[in-house]
């Protein structure tokens, strides 16, 4: 496959993910004040929150109790640091770093 | 520039999601041996993590372009979801809506959403700030890996964590603001669902079922999801 492929590729690639991320914009654009999308946008996030959190943790490696237990430990360190300093990267930095000595550990 | 400072510091966390995914990619990439310009573009026009992985795939495979636009379409289908819900806070017209949209990724979208602006800056700038800042991490980060290529074996064993840690730490700053219970309840049950029902598909299932579900709770204007907190 030479460059210029590849580039077309791309570009077709490009032009899908743009559409996906502009079709409610160009859909709804006269929506965006209505007392009824204003509730929905304010209570979707949340909910698409707790979609990618759940997300993310199956796309963890889970394949021995270790990693479970380094991935229970990592959210419960996030989520208690989090809760004590509201600190955002604070908890970042101690809920990975806690998730990563435990894989380190290989308990 | 105070939007840009605060912009950098709202995105700090992504930075250290974005790096290392980025590179990820980057050396992935670099097992096609097409060099690692194609690499940077891909992050530059493209820009979306999981459809550039598939797009490793999809290039070793030689798929059709047709078969391209349809993955990728499926793939990003739960952007969506993601314009439905900052349809307000964006700029209604200009360029910069346009490179807002453009760069709706998932990490960008929950800070968008979950931390606040503070009242002294101007709100678009700071998210037109985000959004670059955010690209520009992943772009580096595409290069750098197909830079360094197979030389470089990527074992940042558990840094990948950053991110879940990012959407559970969002999760709080979230409940912060509505402080309600059953909309949460409503979409852990559905992502249980979505994960019973096919696992390889279990983004835009538990999110197009969310989008559902709400719009008609929204709809019926129920009170135990309605009532304002």
């Amino acid at each position: 496959m030479d460059q210029r492929q590849v580039l077309m590729v791309l570009l077709t690639m490009a032009v899908a993910t743009f559409l996906t991320r502009a079709l409610p914009f160009v859909a709804l654009a006269g929506l965006a004040t209505h007392p009824l999308v204003q509730r929905f946008g304010r209570l979707l996030p949340p909910m698409v929150m707790v979609v990618l959190v759940i997300y993310g943790i199956t796309g963890m490696p889970l394949d021995r109790p270790s990693a479970v237990l380094a991935v229970i430990i990592g959210v419960l360190v996030t989520v208690g640091i989090h809760g004590l300093f509201r600190q955002v990267l604070l908890s970042l930095l101690l809920g990975t770093g806690s998730y990563m000595a435990c894989i380190a550990l290989g308990w | 520039m105070s939007e840009a400072r605060a912009a950098f510091r709202v995105s700090l966390p992504v930075l250290f999601g974005y790096l290392p995914l980025g590179m990820a990619f980057g050396v992935l990439f670099a097992s096609l041996d097409l060099g690692w310009v194609l690499a940077v573009v891909a992050g530059v026009i493209v820009y979306a993590g999981a459809a550039q992985f598939m797009a490793v795939g999809l290039l070793a495979a030689g798929a059709s372009l047709p078969d391209v636009f349809v993955s990728t379409l499926l793939m990003n289908a739960r952007h969506l979801v993601y314009g439905l819900s900052v349809l307000g806070r964006y700029p209604q017209s200009g360029a910069l809506k346009w490179y807002l949209i453009f760069g709706l990724t998932d990490e960008t979208y929950s800070l968008v959403t979950s931390r606040p602006v503070p009242e002294s800056l101007n709100r678009h700038a700071f998210y037109g700030w985000l959004t670059a800042l955010n690209q520009a991490y992943w772009v580096l980060g595409c290069g750098l890996g197909a830079f360094l290529g197979s030389a470089f074996a990527i074992k940042v064993s558990g840094l990948e964590f950053t991110l879940v840690a990012l959407f559970v730490v969002l999760l709080m700053e979230q409940w912060a603001q509505i402080r309600r219970f059953e909309p949460l309840m409503v979409a852990a049950v559905l992502s249980l669902i979505a994960f019973w029902v096919a696992a390889d598909q279990f983004l835009i299932l538990a999110l197009s079922s969310t989008v559902v579900v709400l719009g008609w709770l929204v709809r019926r204007e129920d009170r135990w999801i309605n009532a304002k907190s």
